[in-house]
């Protein structure tokens, strides 16, 4: 008899028996789903504002800030200094012939959330009106772009199925008065931290909000290589008291902590309750040799090797490792993939690499459990297999 | 009947199976450990929310980058139930290097009467009205500067001065605390000189803090000030400090309460199952050996409160053992995350609620077991039926 087919024989034998032992059976099932499924979903988080980033940050944007400022509240750019700034080599022209840059400033103002009326802080930013050529990820899907001079705004998608109040042709009040959203954005594929603010002309809305310069820059490069030129030429220039980032680099430094946050948050949660899931994986395996220590015993004395027996432990182990941990991902898939927290700017995401790597990790409890099992199951003489009750 | 005397028995029964009673005990251990970090965060957060004061509110301007004309403040000082008035206006800048970020709350006496956790003598705070360059901070704040009261400090302000420089040049006055948040960071100075030094945005306040009378006017008197604002040119948005917390807190952690319950829950649905599962065993395994003990004399009921017993012993010493864990892990968690102090605690009522959850779970997985032994006919169970 081959190997293969000894292996396949009694995996199956094993497999029949499973049914009678069906209460340890459902304890590895059960934990793994749990200890899966929270893992999973806790990194959902993570993995969600990272790619809600994906699109809003690239590396041939760069952010100008007041040197010793560390986010645009704290800094402020002169109109005569963006004119400046914007004249420096490296940065690309756009279709009116002059370089892409956009002068903005950051206010919040405050809205209900559709889904239980809760007061939100919300972004409006204001800067340049050629906002598509700065942003290309940008794209209208509803209505039209703002005009400078008017008291006008467009709102991001995610804004819009969010937020009480924003939609197209409603009305923002402002401290001057009520301004109209005249179109809805989208970004990238959606769910971009992009689309979680209103858009307006940064010159027209500078009053409005009393402010007498602008808070940040944010400019195109020529190309991803062309920020040495533009930074070299800022630095050198004397009258500039400025700093120049990459939007990789700002919004990184600004993403970081957070994404932080929630992979401890994942890992000392789900470091424990792996723990946890390994130590039932292994209660229910050695349960298992020993309920079948007579059969093994049998097996062994008809000619099967070790190996095939040893074989047929993993395979048990693994499949029901593996099978909670697909139940865990299913819950977690169909109750937190693309929802949004409380709160929390960006959907929740699983995408296939983390659904992996959360199998990855059920199987891997799965191999462990089943070792020493295993390991005792082929060491046990056939006599003593035969003689326990 | 004399619980010392059975313990041997119980005891014994346990270990039977060493490698599935130390695994059941260790599984009980882990969820217990979660069970404390998670219920105390919870336990942190609701702390939180009970330090904040519900006799303040605090006034902030409805659109946030537009501070508030400083004239808001005696329009407020005049509203019905309201004691006190503080403006605060922010000085912010570093110290030496743009890393070592520095900050005042550029503000006045009313200010230490409102916020009444600050430790500030009379002494200190009539100081730091006749030294117009003075500040006082607490130890967290200075430490992090490594700056002690006497000293000089020159700092790179945001805010340009009327001269045009940034330079401003403070002087630590006094070290004082807040009792409720000792690790928060705190810097007071002195909002008629910095109004005076600043270059742009003078006479207004970026925040007022007001003291009531009576704290169940605090919503009556957050929507007569935010009605009275309402029609100006900068609107303001008021609330009570602890509602503040409150919406702070929701929209920070929201669902994050919400995970934390799914969590437990989910580890003790598992935990019930996985203890059940080897109570079950234990029993089926020993029915011969219980019918012996009925034999000997022991009645039906003292079987099964045996039975019980052995489900209740190990599931206190998983629970004990997990729950003292969580309080040493807990520091670990705060000092990763880098959170304020008092959202990280485990105290005494979720201690308790521990062992309740144990005891609850070592009745359950042991009930249907226990019956079993309870019923358990001697002539059936020693031929093995």
């Amino acid at each position: 008899m081959n190997a293969l087919k000894q292996i396949g024989s009694i995996t199956l034998i094993s497999l029949q028996s499973l049914p009678q032992r069906w209460g340890p059976a459902l304890v590895v099932v059960v934990g793994m789903t749990a200890a899966v499924g929270i893992i999973v979903s806790v990194l959902s988080m993570a993995v969600g504002m990272t790619h809600s980033m994906d699109d809003y940050m690239r590396p041939d944007r760069v952010m100008v800030l007041r040197s010793n400022a560390q986010f645009e509240g704290q800094s402020s750019i002169s109109r005569e200094d963006a004119i400046k700034i914007a004249d420096k080599p490296g940065i690309k022209i756009g279709g009116n012939g002059k370089p892409i840059a956009s002068p903005e400033i950051l206010v919040g103002i405050s809205a209900k959330r559709r889904l239980d009326g809760l007061e939100k802080g919300l972004s409006i930013r204001a800067g340049t009106p050629d906002l598509l050529e700065l942003r290309p990820e940008f794209n209208i899907i509803e209505g039209r772009m703002f005009h400078p001079g008017l008291h006008e705004v467009i709102a991001g998608r995610a804004l819009r199925d969010h937020m009480q109040g924003i939609d197209l042709n409603a009305k923002v009040r402002l401290p001057d008065g009520e301004w109209t959203i005249v179109g809805i954005y989208g970004s990238g594929d959606g769910g971009d931290k992009g689309e979680w603010a209103l858009f307006g002309d940064s010159e027209t809305m500078l009053p409005t909000f009393n402010f007498t310069t602008f808070q940040s820059m944010t400019l195109m490069l020529e190309s991803v290589d062309s920020f040495e030129t533009f930074n070299a030429a800022v630095e050198a220039d004397p009258t500039l008291d400025v700093s120049v980032q990459r939007e990789t680099k700002y919004w990184g430094d600004w993403l970081e902590p957070q994404i932080a946050f929630y992979n401890i948050i994942a890992y000392w949660i789900g470091g424990i309750m792996i723990l946890g899931a390994l130590f039932g994986a292994l209660n229910t395996m050695y349960a298992a040799v020993s309920t079948r220590i007579r059969e093994i015993g049998t097996l062994r004395a008809m000619g099967f090797g070790p190996t095939p027996v040893v074989i047929s432990i993993f395979i048990e182990s693994l499949l029901l490792a593996g099978s909670g941990a697909l139940v865990g991902l299913a819950i977690a898939w169909t109750s937190f993939n693309g929802i949004t927290l409380v709160g929390r700017n960006f959907d929740l995401l699983i995408t296939p690499g983390l659904a992996a790597s959360g199998l990855g990790l059920a199987l891997a409890v799965g191999v462990l459990g089943a070792l020493f099992p295993a390991i005792r199951a082929a060491r046990l003489p056939v006599a003593t297999a035969l003689q326990s009750r | 009947m004399d619980a010392a005397k059975y313990f041997p028995l119980i005891w014994a029964a346990l270990w039977r199976k060493p490698l599935r009673t130390i695994f059941t005990i260790l599984s009980l251990v882990v969820a217990f450990t979660l069970f404390g970090m998670l219920q105390g965060v919870n336990a942190g957060m609701t702390h939180l929310f009970e330090l904040a004061a519900d006799n303040r509110i605090i006034v902030n301007p409805r659109f946030f980058s537009n501070p508030m004309p400083i004239a808001y403040k005696q329009k407020i000082e005049e509203i019905p139930g309201v004691e006190m008035v503080a403006p605060v206006a922010y000085l912010n800048g570093y110290y030496q290097d743009p890393k070592n970020y520095f900050f005042i709350s550029a503000t006045d006496e009313a200010y230490f009467s409102i916020n009444f956790e600050l430790t500030a003598t009379q002494q200190q705070i009539s100081r730091l009205r006749n030294t117009p360059t003075g500040f006082i901070a607490n130890s967290t704040f200075a430490d992090r500067l490594g700056i002690k009261v006497g000293d000089i400090v020159p700092i790179k302000g945001n805010q340009t001065k009327a001269d045009g420089s940034r330079d401003w040049s403070m002087e630590l006055l006094a070290i004082i605390e807040n009792t409720s948040f000792p690790d928060g960071q705190y810097s007071i100075g002195n909002y008629e000189y910095f109004n005076e030094e600043r270059g742009d945005r003078r006479n207004t306040s970026q925040q007022y803090f007001v003291r009531i009378e009576d704290h169940a006017d605090a919503d009556k008197i957050s929507q007569s000030i935010d009605d009275m604002f309402a029609n100006s040119s900068v609107p303001t948005r008021s609330q009570s400090e602890q509602a503040n917390v409150q919406a702070g807190f929701t929209n920070f952690f929201g669902d994050m309460n919400f995970f934390v319950n799914a969590i437990v829950g989910s580890v003790l649905v598992v935990l019930l199952l996985l203890t059940a599962n080897t109570m079950i065993q234990s029993v089926q395994e020993r029915t011969p050996e219980l019918a012996v003990l009925k034999t000997l004399g022991f009645s039906d009921n003292q079987v099964m409160i045996l039975v019980l017993a052995e489900s209740a012993i190990q599931c206190l010493l998983g629970a004990v053992v997990g729950l003292a864990l969580s309080v040493a892990f807990i520091p670990l968690l705060q000092g990763a995350l880098q959170a304020p102090a008092p959202m990280f605690i485990v105290p005494p009522e979720v201690l308790a609620a521990g062992l309740a959850v144990a005891l609850s779970v070592a009745f359950l997985s042991a009930i249907v077991p226990a019956k079993r032994a309870q019923k358990l006919e001697i002539v059936d169970a020693m031929a093995g039926r």
